[in-house]
């Protein structure tokens, strides 16, 4: 092939790689190209090729920035927001649904609605601490950390959770915002006067289901199969939504995240809430990458708890 | 999860489209989409960002009529393929039934296609679910590119690395064409409802 033939048909294929869509690709076979006539100088007209390819080089540059400072999530319309809840909506029951259907919309960034969508829940008593620390959560995605604290102190002024899960509630938040690096000493939850006597939330409908999903603070798992065979390790909780929860592992502790890999039985694990102890068993349903934030680089592994 | 309304003899059940970005599976719902308008009752949903890419899923209700007495719905399904939406793909792999893998024949996205696969069999674990067990349909994409000089993969190499051990059937695409996206659908729905009659007993 001569070079002529070898230049025109590196073009083209770039061509058809940025018709693709395939950007990173293009610009790499672009710059192969500029390799190639850099060294053939013989081209009456070398300079001229070079500008060219420069330039298709710097449009492609600019699309992939275009492209990377895309936010990763938008406002999607109303009926769209809709369609999300019903299509990732799987429970049975009316007020579960709700709350998956919320639980859906954050999980696609689409948290002012998840906002109304649990605020709604809360003020009709449906699993009100699971909406309040989705609120929490919803926020602090959202890096308004000056709401949470706002909301907090309203929550703390009206009767929409008993004392003991308005502790709850307080915990969580403290942790949560404990992990963001945020330093705040959030409003004490006022006992009421008589001993023994705790403020009944108004109306919790779901507080049987509820109390089902218990708070999971830690885990301890001991390992039956692979290198840590025979040992157990504590993890602390970072984030539960339901029956899963979500622990971080640091980068440097590879092996223990290897041992943790999707798809991995966990028949002997110890689950600690504020309030029991209990032995259950879990599957590992997800690992990631931590992306932003003090624990960037760390392993995010989700745990789902299936037994009780 | 499928549903099954044995009152109203109505089974629904949910396909995703998987593979690496840009390999042509929002292509391929658009044209199913085109082609099979008759079945479609409802527009597809497609929710993309800068540069024409799936950034949630792409969205296709059809509906394939009576099959021995039960009205059949499928939802049909697209993940994003880019490997920082992994947390969306899980979500959207939530429930479902059967899969259609589109792998792109470039040899340049070799590896994407590789690591993608992998990233199918750890999501469908962490959903309780096996990549060797859940219907399966295989799709070697954009075989016409190798006719305009651009190096694809041969079919035997992408067989022998995508599928030598799932064994999956397979179709060659341009789904840009529309070739072979019709019998990739057809022998997936054929494999996922086959999968269903042995779980629901839908066809009693």
């Amino acid at each position: 092939m001569s070079e002529k033939q070898h230049i025109k048909r590196a073009l083209k294929e770039a061509e058809i790689y940025q018709a693709q869509g395939l950007l990173e690709e293009a610009k790499g076979k672009y710059e192969e190209l500029l390799k190639f006539i850099g060294e053939s100088q013989h081209f009456s007209n070398h300079e001229k090729l070079i500008g060219a390819v420069e330039g298709k080089i710097q449009v492609l540059d600019e699309a992939l920035s275009k492209i990377e400072g895309t936010p990763v999530t938008l406002e999607l319309s109303h009926n769209v927001q809709d369609l999300i809840k019903n299509l990732f909506t799987f429970s049975q029951t009316e007020e579960a649904a709700a709350m998956e259907g919320a639980v859906a919309l954050a999980k696609f960034g689409q948290f002012e609605r998840a906002l109304d969508e649990f605020r709604s829940l809360l003020d009709q008593g449906v699993m009100p601490v699971m909406a309040a620390k989705n609120i929490v959560r919803c926020y602090l995605s959202m890096n308004e950390t000056n709401a949470v604290l706002g909301e907090f102190e309203q929550w703390l002024s009206r009767e929409l959770f008993s004392t003991e899960d308005l502790q709850d509630v307080r915990t969580f938040i403290q942790g949560a915002l404990e992990r963001q690096g945020v330093e705040v000493k959030l409003p004490v939850v006022a006992v009421p006067k008589q001993v023994g006597v705790q403020v009944k939330a108004k109306k919790n409908k779901n507080k049987k289901e509820e109390d089902l999903l218990l708070d999971i603070s830690g885990v301890s798992i001991r390992f039956d199969i692979g290198p840590l065979k025979g040992q157990t390790v504590d993890f602390d909780v970072d984030f539960q939504s339901a029956n899963t929860v979500s622990i971080v592992i640091s980068v440097d502790q590879r092996e223990l995240a290897e041992s943790l890999a999707p798809g991995t039985r966990l028949p002997d694990m110890q689950c600690y809430s504020p309030i029991t102890v209990f032995r259950s068993h879990g599957i590992v349903s997800g690992k990631a990458t931590v992306k932003q934030g003090p624990r960037k680089g760390d392993y995010m592994v989700d745990i789902k708890i299936e037994g009780d | 999860m499928a549903v099954f309304n044995a009152k109203d003899r109505v089974i629904e059940c949910k396909l995703v489209f998987y593979g690496p970005g840009r390999g042509g599976k929002t292509t391929n719902l658009e044209y199913i989409f085109k082609a099979f308008n008759k079945h479609t009752s409802a527009e597809m949903v497609s929710i993309n960002t800068q540069g024409d890419r799936t950034l949630f899923f792409d969205f296709l209700p059809i509906g394939l009529g009576k099959i021995r007495g039960c009205d059949v719905k499928i939802q049909l399904y697209t993940v994003p393929g880019q490997p920082k939406y992994r947390s969306t793909r899980k979500m959207v792999l939530k429930g479902v039934d059967g899969v259609v893998f589109v792998a792109d024949s470039l040899e340049i996205q070799r590896k994407p296609n590789v690591e993608s696969l992998k990233d199918l069999a750890e999501n469908l674990a962490g959903e309780n679910k096996n990549v060797f067990k859940i219907p399966l349909v295989m799709q070697f994409n954009k075989r016409d590119l190798g006719d305009q000089g651009i190096p694809v993969m041969p079919e035997d190499l992408m067989n022998r690395e995508l599928n030598s051990k799932l064994k999956a059937p397979y179709h060659l695409a341009s789904a840009l064409k529309g070739t072979g996206v019709g019998a990739t659908l057809k022998e997936a729905l054929l494999l996922t409802l086959r999968h269903l009659q042995q779980e629901l007993q839908w066809t009693k």
